[in-house]
């Protein structure tokens, strides 16, 4: 329906049609959509694969010890500890590599959220904010490969 | 409290999906209700801070797409504070591990009475202040506008304060760090009152940026083992199933109301997180 018609009907009707948001400074409509897109799938992917990893618990009964809670930080745990069979694991479907594998895709969203919007800020030409998404995000891979890599040993 | 491992997983996932359906319906990421509910069923602080971690990040990434799409987040506010909470962030993680848990219990409690007072404050009316724009945000082109569906109106506003805003974010950012929450409690309050954005889009925009603050220290509390799949898993998924019943109760139910019910579990878990900081031991 043209925005014409769609203003006689709402004439007609005599009440407001809900109009869109305006497209204000900072507002690329086609990228915005993307970008929640991406947060919506992913999360629900997420949400999946947390849920196979707690049925796939249930059934193994591998998770009882966290349940009882007999279980503390253990610095380098895995899969950093054991990184080689990390995937030889989640093949294999254990609840541990199951669920630490959507845990891991589930830190990745916040990045690929900053990501998103740099790439919202580049096609707007704006690199003062193109810049600062940058920064956030080597700060946040810089914090991440510092724990990783620094902080636990 | 010792349980035996299905009672304990029934009790944790019920109570993450209430945490995550009252933390959307107040704005929150919900950390702060899972903290204080995982200390209260005996699992290690220290694992709780890294489940509430994971759960924001959850919570953030499910109310984000939603509020991205209705574009009531603003991208660049978002942007410009996240290089403050994100520093403040690792920052905070990198001291908790020279913390103990009794410090870390106080200092928890701390932080959800300060949240309530924050709320009381704010009250049901708030709107935002309309104030001077600042320079820098003029430059930035940081002001922005929304369509307020309950209103029909588009609402235009300015952002002042930005010096203010930008260092309170890096305390929220700090805290969110320190206790693995995601400090929404602090920010929205914090846009609101200083940088005087409308309540609508300070919340949208805090929860466009809990997440990314999460993440900014959730490597390190990986590293450290605080992130057990057994403890963070169903609590993520329970606290995401949870953000999704409040964000469709949020329509039905009376602001007030659910203020009310939020600041008096507030104070409630304020009074369990000081309980165990006294009888946990300063390990």
């Amino acid at each position: 329906m043209s925005g014409g018609a769609e203003r006689l009907r709402e004439g007609l009707r005599g009440t407001p049609l809900p109009r869109p948001a305006p497209t204000a400074p900072g507002h690329s409509p086609n990228l915005e959509v993307a970008l929640g897109q991406t947060l919506r799938w992913g999360t629900v992917i997420v949400g999946a694969l947390l849920a196979v990893a707690l049925a796939l618990a249930l059934v193994d009964g591998g998770w009882a010890n966290g349940w009882t809670h007999a279980v503390a930080p253990s610095p380098g745990s895995p899969p950093f500890a054991h990184l080689g069979h990390f995937w030889e694991r989640l093949i294999d479907l254990e609840p541990d590599a199951v669920g630490i594998f959507a845990l891991l895709v589930l830190l990745v969203l916040p990045p690929a959220r900053v990501l998103l919007a740099a790439g919202i800020f580049f096609e707007e030409g704006d690199h003062r904010y193109l810049a600062f998404s940058l920064i956030t995000l080597a700060i946040v891979l810089a914090s991440n490969l510092l724990g990783i890599f620094v902080l636990h040993r | 409290m010792t349980l035996a491992p299905i009672p304990f997983l029934s009790l944790l996932f019920g109570g993450s999906i209430v945490a995550g359906a009252l933390g959307a319906l107040v704005g929150v990421g919900g950390g702060i209700i899972i903290v204080p509910l995982l200390t209260l069923l005996g699992v290690d602080v220290r694992l709780a801070l890294g489940a509430s971690l994971i759960s924001v990040i959850a919570t953030s990434s499910g109310a984000a797409a939603a509020y991205v799409q209705d574009r009531l987040t603003n991208l660049r506010v978002a942007i410009f504070l996240e290089m403050f909470t994100s520093t403040g962030a690792l920052s905070g993680a990198v001291i908790q591990g020279f913390a103990s848990t009794r410090v870390l219990s106080f200092v928890f409690a701390g932080i959800l009475l300060l949240s309530g007072v924050g709320m009381l404050l704010r009250g049901p009316a708030a709107k935002g202040q309309v104030g001077k724009p600042d320079p820098w945000a003029k430059r930035l082109r940081m002001e922005g506008e929304f369509h307020d569906r309950a209103t029909g109106r588009d609402v235009p506003y300015q952002v002042s304060h930005l010096a203010l805003g930008s260092g309170l974010m890096f305390v929220a950012g700090n805290v969110s760090g320190l206790l693995g929450i995601g400090s929404g409690a602090l920010k929205v309050p914090a846009m609101d009152l200083a940088l005087g954005m409308p309540i609508k889009a300070s919340s949208a925009t805090s929860d466009f940026m809990i997440g990314v603050t999460a993440a900014a220290s959730a490597g390190i509390y990986f590293a450290r083992g605080q992130i057990q799949p057994a403890i963070a898993a169903p609590v993520a998924l329970g606290v995401l199933l949870g953000s999704l019943v409040g964000t469709r109760l949020l329509g039905r139910l009376k602001s007030g109301w659910v203020r009310g019910v939020f600041i008096a579990v507030l104070c409630a878990m304020a009074a369990q997180m000081v309980l165990h900081g006294l009888f946990a031991g300063s390990a």
